[in-house]
């Protein structure tokens, strides 16, 4: 016993099994979908109810008034599968069977929000892979997070069930791939049976120029595909490169943290950029308005191509321009913050000062003072950091007297020269302090922060190599430089290692700071002489110093005395004259 | 290819009578050019949208109304140049076949 239902087809009655009803259903809805979208739809449709009608007609007798599934199944023999319909105006279906498949979240197989789900459900992967993918990226300080985020933001979940069966895409199937062979082949039938109309309707325009145009239809559609490869690439491209933007920031961000706190992680770079950091930009907000600009500026540009390359691949995302708007905004809201932390900064460097001190050192009445460094086993680095012109580094395994070396978070190299003492007959130290600052009383107090250090033992100063900041303390490029004020007659022994802070230590014979070291420098009305130095040396000097400048002078000088003993001789002369006049 | 010389061969058939298609799909299936009835339905609509085809509904007595389709003049010329193809074609395979 079946159930039965009544349907009108082509204007006639009929009684059908319920199952076979569904399958009748089936068919036509399917040949509707393959035709859907093309003209004249409800015509072929209707057509072919009727023909469906006349033969049911036939199959319909006193003794058998229901139709059953066998019936359906004559007329489905007789009528030709849904797919034997296809004819060449169903290009556009194949197309849009292409294009109907679309990326969803799948809210029927989620973890989170289902994206692993649906983008393994559009390519036919195995989600776990995809899922075990972003565990891992994620391993990159939680880059994988962020991405999942984004990409979960964008792509839409599939609500509806077309929408579930528009996700998946069809399986992959031998009946499926059969099937897709056969729309191909047909459309090639079509394609090469326009090809011979077209020239038989057109015969008066030339068979040249129909020639030319069906290359030229061949062409256009090579380059169609072509493009939406390339499309497709970049897609790719573009989704690498953000992908691998935002890997890169967020261990860029790890790192940051390592160099906000100094001492912490060695993650990203060493010692001294953190401290040229937090040096420069002292206080946690200009810090922290200094990141968010960074961060925007950088993520922004990640975004819009990560957006961009998901809009390439999957042809039915829009992307809204509203969103690119308010990305836009944020920008040049970071752009703005860095602008402002550059010029608030440079405000900082604005005023330049320098000073004298006396050091708070005395220094007994000797003949000789001996000069040497008082860390004589401090490493002496190359200064390669410079910032703003000055010598800042930040050492490692450097100590500072009294303090410990994680104290000090810069240091810089100190500088030493002499000056002749006018005044007194006293050997005098004085401190020259330079910084810059925001205004000049900031300018003084930052110079004012640099520790130097000098002692006394014995007849020997010694004097540190390096002047240190402490951490917290503003990096304003501060210098430090010794002035020692020699009195006449008094002498200094400048020591072999002291080569690093000599700093164009005026002398009478114009040698070089780094020839300096090793001997006895008395002070002399010239400046300081080495008179301990033997005397070859002395001559070697003065005759390099002879140049062309010198000669001409003694040239110079030379004439003008002639020119004098010749005026001399004939004033003389005129005396002579004069004289005989006068005793006349 | 197929479908093309299907076209040929309705349009010669309803050349020489009006016919509906339960006719045409009988006189193709003779011929075996035609397996199952449902590729003529979208044929038939297509060409009597192109203008060559055109149709008027007739009562039966044994089931729904039908529709008899008849050339149009434009179908007429559309035939006469589609024949001239068709025997330039058989003439060229013709002579692919003898050499």
């Amino acid at each position: 016993m079946n159930k039965t239902v009544t349907v009108n087809i082509g204007g006639r009655v009929f009684n059908i099994e319920e199952s076979a009803y569904q399958k009748l259903n089936n068919y036509i809805e399917t040949i509707r979908s393959y035709f859907d979208g093309s003209e004249g739809v409800d015509e072929i449709i209707s057509d072919i109810e009727l023909r469906i009608a006349e033969l049911f007609m036939e199959r319909v007798t006193d003794q058998k008034q229901v139709i059953t599934n066998a019936d359906v199944d004559y007329v489905v023999s007789i009528m030709g599968k849904p797919e034997d319909y296809v004819d060449n105006d169903e290009e556009e279906y194949s197309e849009s069977t292409e294009t109907s498949k679309r990326v969803f979240r799948d809210p029927d197989n989620r973890v989170f929000f289902g994206v692993c789900g649906g983008i393994s459900a559009y390519f036919g992967w195995d989600p776990i892979v995809l899922r075990a993918l972003f565990v891992i990226v994620t391993l990159f300080y939680g880059s994988g997070v962020l991405i999942y985020l984004i990409l979960a933001l964008i792509i839409p979940k599939a609500k509806t069930t077309a929408e579930k069966l528009q996700m998946r895409g069809e399986p992959v199937t031998v009946e499926n791939i059969s099937k897709k062979v056969n729309e191909s082949v047909n459309t090639m039938r079509e394609d090469i049976k326009d090809f011979g109309k077209k020239k038989q309707v057109r015969t008066a325009t030339g068979k040249i120029g129909d020639f030319f145009d069906d290359l030229f239809n061949a062409l256009a559609r090579i380059l169609r595909v072509l493009f939406k490869i390339v499309v497709k690439v970049l897609g790719v491209l573009l989704l690498i490169i953000g992908i691998g933007g935002i890997v890169t920031a967020v261990g860029m961000a790890f790192g940051l943290q390592g160099f906000i706190n100094l001492h912490d992680t060695h993650v990203f770079g060493d010692h001294q950029f953190g401290a040229l950091w937090n040096g420069t930009l002292v206080s946690a907000w200009q810090r922290g308005i200094f990141i968010t600009g960074i961060a925007l500026v950088y993520f922004i540009p990640i975004v819009a191509f990560i957006l961009l390359g998901i809009r390439l691949l999957f042809d039915h995302i829009r992307i809204s321009g509203v969103l690119g708007i308010v990305l836009l905004i944020f920008w040049f809201v970071g752009v703005g913050l860095l602008t402002a932390t550059g010029i608030n900064t440079a405000s900082e460097f604005s005023v330049e000062t320098s000073f004298n001190e006396d050091a708070d050192i005395e220094i007994p009445a000797v003949d000789t003072l001996y000069l040497d460094l008082s860390s004589r086993d401090a490493v002496m680095y190359e200064f390669s950091n410079q910032l703003s012109g000055r010598n800042i580094f930040i050492p490692e395994d450097v100590t500072f007297p009294g303090a410990d070396s994680t104290d000090y978070m810069y240091m810089g190299k100190l500088r030493f020269t002499v000056e002749k003492n006018y005044d007194s007959n006293r050997f005098e130290l004085e401190l020259k302090r330079s910084s810059r600052g925001s205004s000049q009383k900031d300018a003084v107090a930052n110079a004012r922060q640099a520790k130097t250090h000098v002692e006394m033992s014995g007849d020997t100063l010694l004097i540190h190599p390096y002047f240190a900041l402490s951490e917290g303390d503003k990096l304003r490029g501060q210098n430090a430089k010794y002035i020692l004020k020699i009195p006449m007659g008094k002498s200094i022994h400048i020591g072999e290692s002291t080569g690093h802070i000599l700093y164009d230590v005026p002398n009478a014979t114009n040698t070089y700071d780094g020839d300096m070291t090793g001997k006895t420098w008395t002070m002399t009305a010239d400046g300081l002489t080495c008179l301990s130095c033997p005397e070859t040396e002395q001559k070697i000097q003065e005759d390099t110093d002879t140049s062309d400048n010198v000669r001409e002078r003694d040239e110079w000088l030379k004439e003008e005395k002639e020119r004098l003993e010749k005026a001399i001789e004939e004033l003389e002369k005129k005396r002579e004259m004069l004289d005989e006049v006068e005793s006349e | 290819m197929r479908k093309g010389v299907l076209e040929f061969c309705i349009l010669q058939l309803l050349k020489q009578e009006e016919m509906y298609p339960s006719d045409i799909i009988s006189a193709l299936k003779e011929s075996k050019l035609i397996v199952v009835e449902g590729t003529l339905y979208p044929l038939l609509t297509r060409l009597k949208n192109a203008g060559i085809l055109d149709y008027r509904w007739e009562e039966s007595k044994t089931g729904p109304p039908r529709k008899y389709y008849k050339l149009t003049e434009l179908g007429e010329k559309f035939l006469i140049e589609l024949r001239e193809t068709w025997t330039e074609l058989n003439n060229a395979v013709n002579r692919t076949i003898r050499k």
